[in-house]
């Protein structure tokens, strides 16, 4: 019997291929900025400081907890921020509790153990690595075992006033990888989590990471304090992008001389928060494939060589971009085969994986996974950045209504 | 009429046989019979239209809707069907109630004498259609028979095996033989891996390499539970790993990355195998069973 989910599903699916047809005619249109041009206002869209509300979502939330932990000595020692597959969960929460200091009863001293982008090569090393960053006492006392004389390290002193230290974990899936006792590292964080009550652990992780993780070692019931980041909404997303706005936008014509300059209708930053679920990421995509050139100026730029990137920098300062937007839409999603669903499902679950650790993963050959990763980044459903390979923003939404119907496990994000 | 009532004594007998007969029978005609001709073939041709046309929707919507799809062909057949017996019969049959009554009664009887099995074939199709004890999609066992429903006939329904080999099967052998259905319409179906190690393996860590192997398969559907069953054999300790893929077609594929996945852990912790006493390869010795 087909459900209302499942008819919706289906909707969604006849959507998608409605669009894929769709697609080829938007793309003839001549409006759109030369890719030179859409590429810098990528560059420039990057340098974009994490959006403000989710610094302020990150800060509360821990603010919250911290407080809580100090105060109740049963308390949750653990908060668990849940983001996007797509989203840079590691950068947004190094944005907002990088410089932090929690007003808290006890003065707070946050630690880092791992390094900005760091990630274990080994799968397989992981619970030794954790095992030192993390667990000092227990190291040392194993270090020590030949030794009589040496003094037995003491045990973390678990008093509500010793309880100053906050350890941060921007990134949980960096330690892990779906594979054989590719998890353990987790599973030693777990337990480590729940028995040094006297220090606080706040995690960033992407939700379907974690429902991955909560399925194959019951993290959720270890660490039980987990929250999502809040969607933004369409007012969110026109502060925070009206930076570069400002700059390439023709305004919004108002009848009111003195207000400020409007960059885009309050429809059309609804719509866009609609179309991306809310996450930062997709909205940036998406509001760089909404903007539309005036055919006068996209003449004056064909004359022009753009291959250079500082030349182009040089030459729009000249030319001053005076973009308009459309109504945002999502774009089509290739006809994917079996394993390039497996393939993005792995990539969806890791947030970003090397190559090799994709091939590890799925138990293939790195060979037949690079084959269809080139096919993949060539249709622009993942992103290439070195070795590392990720998911294009603009196609998770689609990406995940796919595989859903086609039956796999997804994060609720 | 000579014709019709060499065609059809049994009507001849019944008693006022040429009356009855013109009573029973339109007027047949070249036209009509033009009629019932192009109505087959274009029963047919929407048959097999019917059929490519279900394969190839079925095929590339996604998984969730496929078996779906595949399970209205028969249906859609024996509509079509009724529709084309409905239709030859108002061309050539004056259907009162008298006349449907000694009909059936009659063809009955025929078929009965005449097309025994074929005609069982055709009550067990209709009846398995609506009990569902297979259905197009469904992994089945039949007798020896075991593979995928592909198609589901009037007469019988054709499996598609591992091998690549497509067996069709009359739909009246559900009557006699035992019939075994792994997934029952549902997408997945449970597949069951057998290792075997020497008694004095560790035994919680062979467990925990087997719940990872399946876990970590990127075939294993992770919302159904995935359970270990050990058992002691007289000349080794038998693991049994049951998890379901997402799609019961890969359950050979799946089976094959499970085995592939598992035995690197097994060599990576240097986990032993039952060692059979008098079992040698080089004399081509089979373990005990």
């Amino acid at each position: 019997m087909i459900t209302g989910g499942r008819l919706q599903s289906f909707w969604h699916w006849l959507e998608t291929q409605f669009s894929q047809a769709q697609q080829a005619d938007s793309e003839e249109q001549p409006q759109r900025p030369p890719p030179a041009v859409t590429g810098l206002i990528d560059q420039t869209l990057q340098t974009l400081a994490p959006p403000e509300t989710q610094n302020t979502a990150i800060q509360t939330m821990a603010q919250e907890a911290i407080a809580t932990w100090q105060k109740q000595r049963e308390a949750e020692n653990s908060l668990v921020v849940l983001g996007s597959p797509v989203e840079p969960i590691e950068t947004l929460i190094r944005s907002a509790l990088g410089d932090w200091q929690p007003d808290a009863e006890q003065p707070i001293t946050l630690t880092w153990p791992f390094a900005k982008d760091y990630r274990c090569r080994d799968a397989l090393a992981v619970p030794s690595l954790l095992h030192n960053r993390l667990d000092p006492v227990k190291a040392e006392a194993k270090d020590l075992q030949g030794d009589p004389d040496a003094e037995v390290p003491e045990e973390p002193n678990d008093d509500l006033d010793n309880r100053q230290t906050v350890v941060v974990i921007p990134a949980l899936e960096f330690n892990f990888l779906r594979c054989i006792q590719g998890w353990e590292g987790v599973e030693y964080l777990q337990n480590l989590i729940t028995q040094d009550r006297s220090r606080f652990w706040i995690l960033g992780c992407n939700s379907w990471g974690w429902t991955f993780l909560d399925r194959v070692c019951r993290v959720g019931s270890y660490l039980e304090q987990v929250k999502p980041l809040p969607p933004m909404t369409g007012a969110d997303l026109a502060t925070w992008i009206r930076p570069v706005a400002q700059n390439i936008i023709i305004p919004e014509e108002t009848d009111d001389p003195d207000a400020p300059p409007v960059f885009g209708s309050d429809s059309y930053w609804n719509a866009l928060a609609g179309l991306s679920s809310g996450l930062s990421t997709i909205a940036l995509g998406l509001w760089t494939r909404s903007l539309r050139i005036p055919k006068d100026m996209a003449e004056e730029l064909e004359e022009l060589d753009l291959g250079d990137m500082d030349v182009l920098k040089d030459l729009l300062e000249h030319i001053p971009l005076q973009l308009n937007l459309v109504k945002p839409t999502l774009p089509g999603l290739m006809s994917l085969e079996p394993l390039d669903r497996y393939l993005l499902h792995s990539l969806l679950i890791h947030r970003r994986m090397t190559r090799d650790h994709l091939a590890q993963s799925l138990g293939e050959t790195e060979r037949l996974v690079r084959t269809r990763l080139q096919v993949l980044n060539r249709e622009g459903v993942i992103l290439q950045s070195g070795d590392e390979v990720r998911v294009n923003p603009v196609h998770y939404p689609k990406l995940r209504s796919e595989l859903s119907n086609n039956n796999y496990l997804i994060g609720e994000v | 009429m000579i014709a019709v009532d060499a065609a059809l004594p049994w009507l001849a007998q019944t008693g006022e046989s040429g009356k009855n007969i013109q009573d029973f029978l339109a007027d047949i005609t070249t036209f009509k019979l033009i009629r019932a001709a192009l109505s087959i073939a274009i029963a047919y041709a929407a048959l097999w239209a019917l059929r490519v046309a279900i394969d190839k929707i079925s095929e590339r919507v996604p998984r969730r809707f496929r078996l779906a799809i595949k399970q209205a062909t028969p249906f859609l057949k024996a509509l079509v069907l009724t529709l084309l017996v409905i239709y030859l019969m108002r061309l050539f049959i004056q259907l009162s109630g008298t006349n449907v009554l000694a009909l059936t009664g009659t063809v009955a009887v025929a078929l009965g004498f005449a097309f025994k099995d074929y005609v069982s074939s055709l009550f067990a199709g209709i009846i398995t259609l609506f009990e569902g004890p297979y259905r197009v999609g469904d992994r089945v066992k039949i007798g020896d028979t075991y593979g995928e429903v592909v198609d589901y006939g009037l007469r019988g329904v054709r499996i598609r095996t591992p091998d690549d080999n497509t067996v069709t099967i009359p739909h009246n052998i559900a009557w006699t033989e035992s019939l075994s259905n792994a997934n029952s319409g549902q997408l997945e179906a449970q597949v069951v891996t057998d290792f075997y190690f020497a008694h004095d393996v560790n035994t919680d860590k062979v467990l925990q390499i087997l719940y990872q192997a399946a876990y970590s398969s990127r075939y294993t559907q992770l919302k159904l539970p995935v359970v270990v069953i050990m058992e002691e054999q007289p000349w080794a300790t038998h693991f049994k790993l049951k998890a379901y893929p997402m799609d019961a077609r890969d359950e050979f594929v799946y089976q094959t990355d499970l085995v592939y996945r598992a035995k690197q852990a097994f060599a990576r912790h240097q986990l032993t195998y039952p060692k059979l006493a008098g079992f040698r390869s080089d004399q081509g010795h089979n373990p005990p069973q």
